[in-house]
């Protein structure tokens, strides 16, 4: 679901460091339907290929949509599938071979340009969904859209964004804990470095913020969003980390590592889940996904009321939304459609949120009062709904070119390299524009 | 009429014989070869055509660019020298402790002990244990504020290390992970060997006057050479090709480090295809891999070879 969500479960790691097999493996044992995609019992095998988490496991959508559908026999494959790693290459390979990929496919918000630019891979949904449309703000919409203007993707949820932060180490430090009163606080990026400098200050020897990579990519995101648009790479894949995105969302984090604000807890790794556990830093920009899914069980029950949620400073932010799609290769383009419409519709996006947590991309679902006004017990009651749906009201679509998640691992690499030392804060631009140039020579132009 | 048919049938029964003493060997030991040459020879030649070729994942159709990728990988790419490197590294920090502690192991081992099944079966515990949980829990282990040996060395009055951050110490980290893993298997393959050495050697030079050191360097470890080739061997490729240990300790990355103080050149190809769905590079990547195995398998074959007994 969201590339943030890199190692959601450990099973997913496994697969990962399996290799390809994982994926396929399942596509195999499938239950038992043949290559016409019928079971042994006539009913037709649709196969829902996913990655993260989707949530459609959790809230039951599985049973539900065959109880309403009685020949349709509904398997949901790939849960906790790392994105980048694992998903997204199988994923390609199938659609340029032709076979192997699921009847309803997941993809996420980074990938959305590259996967669905040729329109001859997808099914075509516009010739029956296009009154779906109505369902979405207009760039959740088009972005589904292929180069030429096919509709072959269904948006699912998008990644608002928050603070989540330690109430306890705010307040060791003299910090307010009152997310009104932070959110005011630090509403301008200003305040929350006078924040950041106030917390080092005093010196209770835990990090403020995680690590560089979580604050960049919002940072990044906004700035490119009340700019120009131009994050890394423009449209025709030159560089241009020299736009006031890239820049000023690094020398922040340069800003930031200087005064000591920053830990050494690289997203992700071993260190960073042990840290949420043992209050290691005290704040983390968090989509709406990660609450639940990823620092709750992270941080265990004995930390429940400790963690808070409140607005992020600037214009919040969209971290991770994800859209389905059918591939043409489908044995049930029709079916697959039909399923993929009701998964996405915003009836299940909301109960995808109540048994998850994505935040739904439907404004209609944004104001169902389940999300709306729910709240989220283990974050002190914080009123989530309200702070994920203000940090998506206003935010700007972002498009992301064919370069842009090589170029992101570049620029993410050599800020944690800075944290930990291996690079001088001063060659961080040069360290990233080499880096950069070599993802670029590898994924595109030249050889 | 009947003589000619007489006269015939041995004939052609000769003939079916003959085909049947020639052909069949080559029919029996068929598959092998076929299964070589489809999983072996033909992946091998297709990867060498794909390194000849500039070839993106859903770009243009391959185009014939002759040794380019290869320029590229030694002569622009850093990260894949510096991969060679690491992995050369790795390989002696994590082989020679590794093999050579088998070998006291399996020296142990080879003696009068109680309950030898138990002790055997504990050496090779950790071989059947996922390679992913091991690189899990060693993460945590070496992990710099959490980890348990940098509480120790805070305990002893030692600053805690980053053990990712510096090549020498994330090496030292993913060696261990190595060792723990691999050193029963080696033991075990040197046990064995050395229960077929006969016990007449040992009695004989007992009687002559020989210590148990004299004997284990004068008889042992001559009589184990074969063995000791085979598990130097082995060792070669499988630290040449070392992949999940390093990807695991930076949590599931190929970039291995902030700047790739770990990573290693399967890490580099597995980074070229899947991040960057680069197939041409990735291949030529492939071959300097085998090449650069086949280097330092000769040169370990060469070394093990000199060791010498008084037979």
């Amino acid at each position: 679901m969201h590339l943030l969500n890199r190692q959601h479960g450990r099973v997913a790691l496994a697969a990962a460091a399996a290799g390809a097999l994982a994926l396929s493996a399942a596509a195999c044992s499938g239950s038992g339907a043949d290559d016409d995609g019928v079971t042994e019992d006539g009913k037709i095998q649709l196969t829902v290929s996913l990655f993260g988490t989707f949530g459609y496991t959790e809230a039951g959508l599985e049973a539900e949509y065959e109880a309403l559908h009685d020949d349709i026999d509904v398997v949901i494959e790939g849960d906790g599938v790392n994105w980048d790693a694992e998903y997204r290459p199988t994923l390609e390979t199938s659609l340029e071979t032709g076979s192997g990929a699921g009847d309803v496919v997941g993809i996420e918000e980074q990938g959305v340009v590259q996967l669905f630019s040729n329109s001859e891979h997808w099914y075509d949904l516009g010739k029956d969904y296009s009154d779906r449309a109505g369902d979405y703000v207009d760039w959740k919409w088009t972005l589904g859209q292929a180069a030429d203007g096919t509709q072959v993707g269904f948006g699912t949820d998008v990644g608002g964004m928050g603070m989540c932060y330690r109430k306890d180490l705010f307040e060791a430090a003299g910090l307010p804990t009152d997310r009104e009163e932070l959110a005011a606080a630090w509403s301008t990026w200003d305040g929350f470095k006078t924040l950041a400098q106030q917390f080092v200050d005093a010196d209770t020897g835990v990090a403020f913020l995680d690590g560089p990579t979580q604050l960049q990519n919002m940072l990044l995101g906004q700035l490119a969003g009340n700019g120009d648009g131009e994050m890394y790479v423009d449209a025709d894949g030159n560089l241009t980390l020299d736009s006031a995105a890239a820049q000023g969302s690094v020398n922040t984090i340069l800003e930031l590592n200087e005064i000591g604000a920053i830990g050494n807890f690289v997203s992700w790794s071993e260190e960073w889940i042990a840290a949420q556990a043992a209050g290691g830093f005290a704040v983390m920009p968090c989509p709406g996904w990660m609450p639940s899914g990823v620092i709750e069980p992270n941080s265990g029950p004995d930390n429940a009321g400790k963690w808070d949620m409140a607005a992020a400073p600037g214009i919040g932010g969209n971290w991770g939304g994800s859209w389905l799609a059918v591939p043409a290769q489908s044995a049930h383009p029709e079916e697959a459609a039909e399923l993929a419409a009701w998964l996405s519709a915003p009836e299940q996006q909301v109960k995808v949120f109540e048994a998850v947590g994505n935040f739904p991309s439907s404004p209609a679902a944004q104001a169902d009062p389940k999300v709306a006004d729910s709240t989220n017990a283990y974050f002190s009651d914080a009123p989530t709904g309200q702070i994920l749906a203000a940090s998506v009201q206003n935010f700007p679509p972002l498009t992301y070119s064919y370069y842009h998640p090589p170029v992101k691992g570049a620029v993410e690499t050599v800020l944690n390299g800075v944290v930990d030392g291996t690079f001088a804060p001063e060659d961080a631009f040069a360290e990233i524009q080499s880096a950069a140039e070599e993802a670029i020579e590898l994924a595109g132009g030249g050889l | 009429m009947t003589t000619e048919t007489a006269a015939r049938a041995p004939k052609w029964r000769l003939w079916a014989s003959k085909a049947d003493i020639k052909a069949t060997p080559y029919a029996l030991v068929s598959p092998y070869f076929i299964l070589f040459a489809v999983f072996g020879v033909f992946p091998m030649g297709y990867t060498l055509y794909a390194s000849l070729h500039a070839w993106k994942l859903g770009g243009a159709d391959p185009e014939y660019i002759g040794l380019d990728n290869y320029k590229f990988l030694l002569f622009e790419y850093d990260r894949f020298n510096w991969s060679v490197f690491n992995t050369l590294g790795m390989f002696i920090m994590a082989t020679v402790p590794q093999l050579v502690v088998a070998l006291m192991v399996a020296n142990a081992l080879n003696k009068r002990l109680r309950r030898p099944m138990l002790w055997r079966m504990l050496i090779l515990a950790p071989i059947v244990t996922s390679v992913v949980a091991v690189g899990v829990i060693f993460a945590r282990i070496w992990g710099q504020e959490y980890g348990m040996v940098n509480g120790f060395l805070e305990l002893i009055g030692i600053d805690r290390i980053d053990w990712q951050a510096e090549r020498w110490s994330s090496w030292i980290a993913i060696s261990s992970m190595v060792d723990w893993r691999w050193m029963g298997y080696n033991a075990l393959i040197f046990l064995a060997a050395m229960q077929t050495i006969p016990r007449n050697l040992y009695e004989a030079a007992t009687v002559d006057g020989a210590s148990p050191r004299q004997q284990f360097w004068q008889i042992t470890v001559p009589q184990l050479k074969p063995v000791l080739i085979f598990t130097v061997f082995v060792s070669s490729v499988g630290g040449m090709t070392m992949f999940v240990e390093p990807m695991m300790f930076d949590s599931g990355r190929l970039l291995g480090g902030t700047d790739g103080q770990y990573q290693t050149t399967a890490m580099v190809l597995v980074d070229i295809l899947r991040t960057h769905g680069n197939y041409g590079v990735s291949a030529a990547a492939g071959w300097l891999l085998f090449l650069v195995i086949g280097v330092v398998a000769a040169v370990n074959f060469l070394i093990v070879n000199r060791i010498q007994g008084n037979k």
